[in-house]
């Protein structure tokens, strides 16, 4: 098989990268290995596990189930993204809060899916942040303090001062 | 031997340790202690890591001119291997080393010495034949790909009963049992059952189950000269090193093992595998650092996995409740393999739990051919008290009595294995008091069937060691600007530990705890701590810490008092500030003091001491637990879940409540879905991944609470902590499956309780349910 | 898991699409990937070329037309399950398919024609009457989702044919899907989708499907007939609902997730969670 590598041209957190890649190469792997940005996890790469989950032009979607060839003109979004300068998206802030993770596996992954949820519904009821998570699996068993983590960071979108004041008479 | 450190995990030890740092004369934490740092919620110190994708863990070892390496793994139950020809994978481009027994060392032998590294015997299906190191991870599939074997296949055996056959397909030469049975008997149990006015016989198996950590197993080895580097993701990174340099025959200060951070273990990573010293072999081979990651499939088939049970189980007792005898013959289904002591000890919940005089267990090990077990989260426990706590609540029912009721009557105050007191007899006690008071046990009113939905409730009690115990050691340096380094040779594997041992020390050292750092997963910077396993390291590795914080501030008191012209006992540590007792003029920030030192710097060394050696330490609880069955469909919807359990001083509720949590969602994935299912035709493991094994998902979880029990136990460590690591899983399971009884009073005995065993009940009781009504009423539960 | 090596390329319309299919002999289309990206990882297939038509901006879209709804084939799970024009049915099945991500990216024309056996959408075109639009080098043609999905992944699409578009009558009263689902992937063990008319307090119309039970979607003809002419309450969906195994005969299949004989149990169950559900939408 011939199997060229394709000049690739992938926009990465705001960043454009220009990838000489393997057509089979995955979304996932590039980011992994070409890009080292290793902070989106490989679980099943088989789209059951949610672990790999980034944006891609705002929504979530499994990065082990993408070509990377096929993400050219797309603006990805992975964890490490997230966070402006040294100021944290409000979902990392309550990530930490609500001590929802433990081995930190998944997380990355929970936190892309529940930032897509943000970006599509500012104001999610809970049922909306249950389902936006249903497809990232936690074998820690952090799930219930994944959705407060999710329910105190769409407060915060949605109501940052109440939000703050909240937080200050703890 | 590392075996030997893996037991004292798990049992805790009643020989004397060699001491290698003075331990006495500490000062403990008693009952009246006031704190600052321990006891509050605390989070994570290496959250910001973790949420910003930083967090580095062995699978994102990047190194330059790394190589990605992959296993060709047998597709046999068991096999022969005729011939390997790897001269078409080696020809690939990309690819730098390959290795299978064709080459590798003859010499290396794992699995007890029943398996070479590369063995010419396949015995599973998922068992090593050959590796390969290439440029990229799709090279080296590719390479694997072009490996040519010719394999003799062999009759294999999958199926327990079937293994114990005498003419069955032999897994080993010397046959499908492990060892001789192992027995235990106290009192006389036959003569025990005799006397019983009720005997409750029944069989119950739980499942094959794998642990499915997220990160796989594997590691990044570099092999440089004389020096080699594993980034390990591992449980243990002094045993692996142990292990690694006594298989390739290197001093162990020539091998560095680091974890950083690791994406769950479970008990999986609690011991090398193979792989790791292929990886290193392929390093050599290559001169390249070389990333060995299992995939998925590897994961389910060749990492490890919680042993199959099968055991039968007779109850003795009187009109009143009082059992009179307990036994249990118990078959452990091993896999092809012991990694090394590693099958469950499901005897000894049997033996502990309640008081009996008569107690008899029997358990066996058998082989099959399929992936061989490791410990898995209280291992032993989970399977026991699956069997022990469905028979004390069949009991109950044949008694008519609140399972409650029956448990109180049969509590232990006692070690009746070595006939000593427990350190806190009153724990179980606490635990029942508190679950079913949160619960509302007594009051529970069976809300009204709706259409094809029953309610009932259930309760299940367990034990577990979870002591800690020596050797661990840390260090705590005070730096020149007042900050803090502990270092210790323990790893965090999600639990918390890094967080659970700063609070130790911040506490110790009256410093707030931004001012300390841990510093662990590293060989080659800190001293030895055990493996985290057994639910000991906040009770192995924080003593350690507490006596090196208070050595430490012992030094630092002692320059103190210099500086202030003070004797040292009238100084104390509060917020950052020494200040002498009475005089709130008279003081100097720590900084302070250890800015007029430095660059001299203050080190304290601390080793954990001793347990008690007059009394057992072991930890309880228990969990209350109400359902909701469709006798329609067969689902089980676990609702809601109350559980207490004593971990002796709790230094960070936050920690306990995350353990606690996760303990019982995987109780709820081991109680109704997970199962490895393995067609016993052709050997092969069906649902080898993440779709078709079933691990609980956020929808799946119950409403969740953890009602605090905390009782320091001073027996076991001066900060009076003890483990929760793995105990909150233990109940949940039997919890369950007593409240599908009392809902539909059908009797499940097999875990996991699938939608089908439960209709296939249903349908053969069904004339006797009566679905306007519930099937019975509780007694004592009015 | 790695795929095999293969080319790629990458079509921006429907004729460079099929000029590049008859290129490149053997090649497979890509549009989401969600089904082939895994089957090229557990290597089951080595085309040696992809084509991703995913980029065709004519397969895209939901357009209205008078008494139906026009779906392009490469309309993602995510905007039907928001598009307000189409019936309930199809938009609350669209909603449930797997998580998020697949929603996000997976594709209504991938999907059936993947034509998996325990996927939604099969079984509620078919209850729907929706129409599969085709379209090969030679034209266009239309096929029936009844006659559409033919077997066990298996569809009437002809070598070099692509799914364009499928339309979907809005005028067929109120519809509903209701399924058991694998918790993991959150395929279909058991789905049934329905779609019923109420006329003077008695059903008039009726379309039911069921999906996961047997090779592909299966509609359910004397569920149908049992509820016309009938008052829809709980005890004629109930007696219609248990017609279901008239319907399905013996043609049950079983897998790890559920046996044969658990899915045939619970069948009706669903089929009357819908039909109820569609009822009350029939309104």
């Amino acid at each position: 098989m011939s199997s060229k590598r394709l000049l690739t041209t992938l926009a990465i957190n705001g960043i454009e990268h220009e990838l000489a890649l393997e057509p089979r190469r995955t979304l996932l792997d590039a980011l992994r290995h070409d890009l080292q940005l290793t902070g989106t996890k490989k679980v099943c790469d088989m789209g059951d596990c949610g672990a790999c989950t980034v944006l891609v032009d705002g929504r979530a979607m499994y990065a082990c189930l993408l070509l990377a060839v096929d993400c050219t003109d797309r603006q990805i979004t992975t964890i490490e993204g997230l966070a402006q300068a040294d100021e944290l998206d409000p979902l990392q802030q309550a990530f930490i809060e609500a001590d929802a993770f433990q081995c930190g596996f998944c997380t990355a992954g929970q936190i892309m899916s529940l930032k897509g949820l943000l970006n599509e519904t500012p104001a999610p009821n809970d049922d909306q942040i249950l389902r936006a998570v249903t497809g990232n699996l936690c074998r820690c068993g952090a799930y219930r303090n994944i959705l407060k983590a999710g329910r105190l960071a769409a407060d915060q979108v949605a109501h940052p001062e109440e939000a703050r004041h909240a937080d200050s008479t703890h | 031997m590392p075996i030997q450190h893996i037991k004292v995990l798990r049992n805790g030890t009643d020989e004397e340790e060699l001491k290698v740092v003075e331990t006495t004369g500490l000062p403990t934490w008693d009952a009246d202690t006031k704190f600052t740092v321990v006891g509050r919620p605390q989070s994570r110190l290496e959250g910001l890591e973790k949420v910003t994708g930083r967090a580095r863990y062995s699978y994102d070892v990047r190194l330059s001119g790394q190589l990605y390496a992959a296993v060709l793994r047998s597709p046999y139950p068991h096999a022969r291997i005729r011939h390997i020809d790897t001269t078409k994978a080696e020809q690939l481009p990309g690819v730098h080393a390959i290795l299978s027994s064709a080459n590798a060392p003859d010499d290396i032998t794992w699995y007890e010495e029943k398996s070479k590294l590369f063995d010419k015997t396949l015995r599973f299906i998922g068992d090593e034949v050959a590796a390969v190191a290439a440029e990229s991870e799709e090279f080296a599939q590719d390479a694997l790909r072009l490996i040519e074997v010719a394999y003799e296949p062999l009759p294999f055996v999958i199926e327990v009963e079937a293994a114990l056959q005498p003419d069955a397909p032999r897994v080993h030469d010397k046959g499908n049992r492990v060892d001789e049975p192992t027995i235990y008997e106290r009192g006389n149990a036959a003569a025990g059952l005799r006397e019983a006015d009720v005997v409750i016989e029944q069989t119950y198996t739980t499942q094959t189950a794998v642990h499915n950590s997220l990160e796989p197993h594997g590691c990044t080895a570099f092999w440089e000269g004389d020096q080699l580097t594993l980034w390990e993701s591992t449980q243990g990174i002094f045993e692996t090193r142990e292990q690694v340099a006594e298989k390739l025959g290197l001093p162990e200060h020539h091998v560095r093992v680091v974890k950083e951070h690791m994406g769950g273990g479970f008990g999986s990573k609690q011991v090398p595998w193979k792989q790791t010293v292929i990886a290193a072999l392929l390093s050599k081979q290559s001169g390249h650092p070389v990333q060995l990651m299992l995939d998925r499939e590897a994961e389910n088939l060749a990492a490890g996995n919680r042993n199959a049970t099968v055991q039968r189980v007779r109850l003795g007792a009187k009109r009143d409740g009082t059992l009179t005898a307990i036994l249990a013959d118990i078959q452990v289904v091993v896999g092809a393999y012991m990694v090394g002591g590693e099958a469950s000890e499901v005897n000894g919940m049997y033996e502990r739990l309640y008081r009996c005089p008569n107690v008899r267990t029997e358990q066996i090990g058998v082989y099959i051919n399929a992936g061989p077990c490791v410990a898995f989260r209280a291992p032993g426990h989970v399977e026991a008290a699956f069997a022990l706590e469905a028979a004390m609540d069949e009991l109950a029912r044949a008694l008519q009595l609140d399972p409650l009721t029956l448990r109180n009557r049969n509590y232990s105050e006692i070690d009746q294995k070595k006939e000593k007191p427990l350190s806190m007899p009153n724990a179980l006690q606490v635990c029942y008091e508190r679950a079913t008071a949160a619960f509302g046990w007594q009051t529970y009113q069976r809300p009204a069937p709706t259409g094809p939905k029953r309610r009932g409730i259930g309760i299940a009690a367990h034990e577990w060691g979870g002591s800690g115990q020596p050797p661990a050691y840390a260090w705590i340096k005070l730096n020149g600007d007042g900050t803090v380094d502990v270092v210790t040779g323990t790893q965090d594997i999600g639990t918390g530990a890094r967080t659970g041992l700063a609070q130790v020390a911040a506490e110790v050292l009256g410093l707030p705890i931004e001012q300390i750092s841990v510093h662990l997963g590293d060989t080659a910077k800190g001293p030895y701590s055990p493996t985290s396993a057994g639910s000991s390291t906040q009770a192995s590795v924080g003593p350690a810490v507490f006596a090196a914080a208070v050595e430490a501030k012992r030094q630092l008191l002692e320059v103190a008092a210099k500086l202030l012209e003070e004797e040292p006992e009238r100084l104390e540590i509060r917020d950052g500030v020494v200040m002498v007792e009475g005089e709130p003029e008279n003081k100097l920030t720590v900084a302070e003091v250890t800015g007029r030192l430095a660059p001299h710097m203050i080190i304290g060394q601390g080793a954990r001491g001793p347990n008690a050696k007059d009394k057992t330490i072991r930890t309880f609880g228990a969990q209350c637990v109400e359902v909701e069955v469709d006798v329609e469909t067969g689902e089980i919807t676990v609702l809601r879940v109350v559980a207490a359990h004593d971990c002796g001083r709790i230094i960070n509720p936050t920690m306990v409540d995350s353990q606690v949590f996760g303990g019982i969602t995987q109780g709820v994935g081991f109680a109704l879905t997970e199962e490895r299912i393995v067609d016993e035709k052709r050997g092969l493991v069906l649902n080898a991944n993440l779709e078709e094994y079933k691990i609980p998902t956020v929808a799946d979880i119950p409403q969740m609470t953890n009602v605090p029990v905390n009782l320091p136990d001073l027996a076991a460590n001066p900060t009076g902590v003890k483990g929760i690591g793995e105990p909150p899983l233990v109940p949940t399971a039997p919890a369950i499956a007593n409240a599908v009884f009392d809902a539909i009073g059908v009797r499940l005995r097999h875990a996991p309780l699938s939608r089908r065993q439960l209709l296939a009940a249903l349908a053969t009781q069904a004339e006797s349910i009566d679905k306007s009504a519930p099937p019975h009423t509780q007694e004592g539960q009015s | 898991m790695y795929p095999p090596k293969f080319d790629y390329y990458r079509a921006n319309s429907l004729s460079e699409a099929f000029s590049l299919m008859q290129e490149h002999g053997g090649a497979k289309v890509i549009a989401g990937g969600h089904s082939l990206i895994p089957s090229l990882k557990l290597r089951l297939a080595d085309p040696g070329a992809l084509i991703d038509i995913g980029r065709i901006g004519e397969l895209k879209g939901i357009t209205a037309n008078g008494n139906s709804t026009r779906i392009g084939a490469l309309t993602t799970h995510a905007i039907v399950a928001a598009a307000k024009n189409l019936p309930q049915g199809l938009t609350e099945a669209a909603g449930w398919i797997g998580d998020p991500q697949v929603r996000n990216r997976g594709t209504v024309g991938g999907n059936i024609a993947h034509a998996d056996p325990a996927s939604d959408l099969p079984t509620v075109f078919t209850a729907l009457g929706a129409t599969i639009n085709l379209t090969g080098p030679g034209g266009e043609r239309s096929v029936a989702a009844q006659d559409f999905f033919t077997g066990l992944f298996e569809t009437a699409l002809q070598e070099g044919e692509l799914v364009s578009s499928i339309d979907v009558p809005t005028n067929g009263g109120g519809s509903a899907y209701a399924k058991l689902f694998n918790p993991a992937s959150r395929y279909a063990v058991v789905g049934c989708a329905a779609q019923v008319k109420v006329e003077n307090g008695v059903c008039s119309a009726a379309s039911v499907a069921v999906g996961g039970l047997t090779s592909h979607a299966t509609k359910a003809n004397a569920v149908e007939a049992a509820l016309l002419g009938k008052p829809l309450n709980e005890a004629t969906i109930a007696a219609a609902a248990a017609q279901i195994s008239q319907d399905l005969g013996d043609d049950v299949m079983g897998d790890l997730h559920a046996s044969a004989d658990y899915r045939r149990s619970i069948a009706p169950i669903y089929v009357a969670q819908a039909l109820t559900a569609a009822a009350s939408r029939a309104g």
